[in-house]
């Protein structure tokens, strides 16, 4: 089996995982036994994602074309869906928060699904892409924005939890959540400012202009101030709770619009 | 913000100004409000289309654009005049939280004991050293270090940290930050972008600047010996090659090959491969078949005036059209026959008749273009500094995120009737486990009382 046929069976995978889940959260109260066969589902799902991603690696070097399965938009998705899968299962680990990974697959699998919408082929590398300084680039960036996309789903928790006292009943504690909402950006903050700084020295390597305010990056330290605002609002205003977790809500939106929304205006980054 | 309740007017409304000044520079407040006020700064840098002449929006038609153009730059907003405002603003108010901030955090490095998180009092009826012993090897346990100790008449007190470089995280990520602006400056000053278009063959030591486009010198004369294009077979790119020389005083002083993603550095002045075009023909390959059968090719440069072989004829190329039409790449040659006039013939590389002159079949196989590469030179003093910046801001960010400050301190009053214990600790992080742990240890201590 190839990766891409992989990739299809990961995304139906975890579209039956959240419909199961879904039906056993809803129909059975009681669900520690059940919630222990899904985390491992979870686990085996996302070591198969594992398998896929360096499936298509060692494909690529089949072909003669090898390269780490991280340069074009096919492959940043399927990585991205990956590194948001790690980030739900670390944090159901540390906090105990199966509803933050119930929210949080759909992602996945929207992500992972909307894979079937382009180009899957592996592609040899353009000569701007040949540089290590892409693998660096490319993996601390979506490493990053799947700490905010964990933190993303928190705070959508948090907000409902703060809007019904119905909602509050069935969701985890809001000092959980808020806890959430702001351990992901603290680990996400310094992985994007790692991937701002790897994509800068790239930059300068390949055109000799570490900035030079392109769509991609200005939107990336769009992400980076707003994410920065949350920190110092947080950290030093005393902000938390409902205010905060607008802010997380508002960070990654503009991490979306720096992913998918700056593909539609020209500039250096138009691989992604 | 407090104002002077003194009535003397003068002097203390400017004392009061001065303050809400410094109040302004170290609140992070102020901080808050200019990292949103930059971010929607630079969102209007990528919606308004940037790099347009104020003459061009004058023309199009709309006076309000002109006039925000005329005042606010907005066609230019990373150079504007507020861009830069605000980044200065920022770099002053992380330099005044520092100024604020510094005196304590080196208060927090000098001493052991501070400020407390939480505080435990516990009460003995021993007074002996052997509840010294006992509580100083616990926490060494905790700690996993010895402590300080302070002895005085009926007063002990032992005092540990651990990991006080978390302290250093803090100021390296904010000078870090001020460091990459002034790097960004320096660059700004003192530093030069230009480009340049090479043919192969050619040299040159002037270039173009960006954005300006005046011409300016490099202290080096580039020569371009050779450009290669290499594809994949799929069509896409894989390589761009300019294989050139730098010399000075008509000495070569560096020679190497400039690609994507590998420059050539000369004097802190680097090369990088940018673009290229075809701007002429190197050579021209054409075949030729005669009635009889018999086939020949020539390879010919596009000045050179060739004999048609069996047929009694010259040709000569005229113009080369790289590939417009559907046939794909065409030639226009001129025929000089001997006893005809010359005619004009256009024929294509993918063309499906050959063309047929005094009986022999000739095709146009292909050609050799002539490049001209495009290098992009640029000069950055401040590119070092800049990296300097991004090293300090990422160590600070590993000491913030895997070492932690933890701080504690057992003090021991004896008096007639038992003593006194008060533990106190302090974790940066984790402070619940924290003091799980050292509540866990201590209250497993028989001899201690706890007291409210």
């Amino acid at each position: 089996m190839g990766n891409i046929e992989l990739n299809t069976y990961l995304a139906f995978g975890y579209l039956l995982w959240i419909i199961g889940y879904l039906i056993t959260f809803v129909v059975i109260r009681e669900r520690t036994s059940l919630s222990r066969f899904f985390w491992l589902a979870l686990i085996v799902l996302w070591i198969l994602h594992t398998v896929s991603i360096g499936l298509r690696w060692v494909e690529s070097y089949q072909l003669g074309i090898g390269h780490a399965p991280l340069s074009n938009l096919y492959e940043s998705l399927v990585f991205f869906s990956w590194s948001v899968a790690l980030a739900l299962i670390v944090v159901w680990r540390r906090f105990g928060t199966d509803l933050v990974a119930l929210l949080g697959v759909p992602i996945v699998f929207l992500i992972l699904a909307s894979t079937f919408l382009i180009d899957p082929s592996i592609r040899p590398l353009i000569p701007a892409l040949q540089s290590n300084w892409l693998v660096a680039h490319v993996f601390t960036c979506f490493l990053g924005y799947s700490g905010f996309a964990v933190s993303f789903v928190a705070a959508l928790l948090l907000l409902l939890a703060k809007s019904s006292d119905k909602a509050a009943n069935l969701l985890p504690r809001k000092a959980i959540l808020d806890e959430i909402v702001y351990r992901s950006i603290m680990i996400g903050f310094p992985l994007l400012t790692l991937g701002i700084i790897t994509g800068a020295a790239w930059a300068e390597h390949a055109w000799g202009t570490y900035w030079s305010w392109d769509p991609k990056e200005t939107w990336s330290l769009v992400t980076w101030l707003v994410y920065a605002g949350f920190l110092h609002a947080r950290l030093s205003r005393g902000w938390s709770g409902g205010r905060t977790a607008l802010l997380s809500v508002i960070g990654f939106c503009a991490v979306m619009f720096t992913y998918f929304g700056v593909n539609y205006l020209p500039g250096l980054h138009s691989y992604f | 913000m407090k104002k002077s309740k003194s009535t003397e007017t003068g002097s203390s409304e400017s004392v009061s100004i001065l303050f809400e000044i410094k109040a302004f520079f170290t609140s992070v407040r102020t901080t808050v409000f200019l990292l949103f006020a930059i971010a929607f700064g630079a969102i209007l840098g990528t919606i308004i289309p940037q790099g347009e002449t104020l003459d061009r929006i004058a023309i199009s038609g709309n006076p309000f654009l002109y006039r925000l153009a005329l005042i606010f730059d907005i066609n230019n907003v990373f150079r504007s005049w507020w861009f830069t405002v605000l980044l200065t603003l920022l770099t002053l108010n992380i330099l005044g939280c520092l100024f604020r901030r510094l005196p304590l955090i080196f208060q927090d490095w000098r001493s052991r004991d501070t400020k407390s998180s939480f505080t435990l009092h516990f009460r003995s009826i021993l007074g002996s050293q052997e509840l010294k012993d006992k509580l100083m090897s616990v926490g060494q346990t905790i700690m996993g270090s010895s402590p300080k100790v302070s002895e005085a008449p009926d007063q002990t007190h032992y005092s540990w940290d651990r990991q006080k470089i978390y302290l250093l995280g803090f100021p390296l990520i904010h000078v870090g930050i001020i460091v990459i602006l002034l790097g960004s400056m320096v660059g700004a000053y003192w530093g030069f972008k230009g480009h340049v278009m090479i043919a192969e063959g050619d040299s040159t030591n002037k270039f173009s600047l960006i954005p300006s486009n005046e011409t300016r010198k490099t202290p080096f004369t580039i020569i371009v010996d050779s450009f290669k294009l290499v594809k994949y077979p799929t069509g896409e790119p894989k390589e761009f090659r300019s294989d050139v020389r730098l010399s000075q005083n008509g000495k070569d002083v560096v020679s190497g090959s400039i690609l994507v993603n590998h420059p050539l550095t000369y004097e802190g002045i680097s090369l990088f491969q940018s673009d290229y075009r075809v701007v002429g023909i190197k050579n021209i390959k054409l075949s030729f078949k005669t009635k009889e059968g018999s086939s020949s090719e020539k390879v010919f440069d596009p000045h050179q005036e060739i004999d048609i072989p069996g047929a009694d004829a010259k040709l000569k190329t005229l113009s080369l059209d790289p590939g417009t039409m559907a046939q794909g790449t065409g030639i226009q040659l001129n025929i000089i026959g001997n006893t005809d006039k010359p005619k004009l013939i256009s024929i294509y590389q993918k063309d499906q008749k050959t063309l047929d002159i005094n009986g022999v079949q000739i095709r146009f196989l292909g050609f050799t273009p002539l490049y001209a590469t495009g290098l992009q030179i640029g000069y950055d003093p401040g590119v070092r500094v800049v990296w300097l910046g991004c090293s300090m801001l990422v160590f600070g960010f590993i000491l913030t995120l895997f070492t932690n400050l933890q701080k504690l301190s057992i003090e021991l009053n004896s008096s007639k009737t038992g003593t006194n214990v008060t533990i106190s600790g302090r974790s940066r992080k984790l402070r619940k486990e924290f003091r799980q742990k050292v509540e866990g240890e201590f209250l497993g201590i028989s001899e201690l009382e706890k007291q409210n």
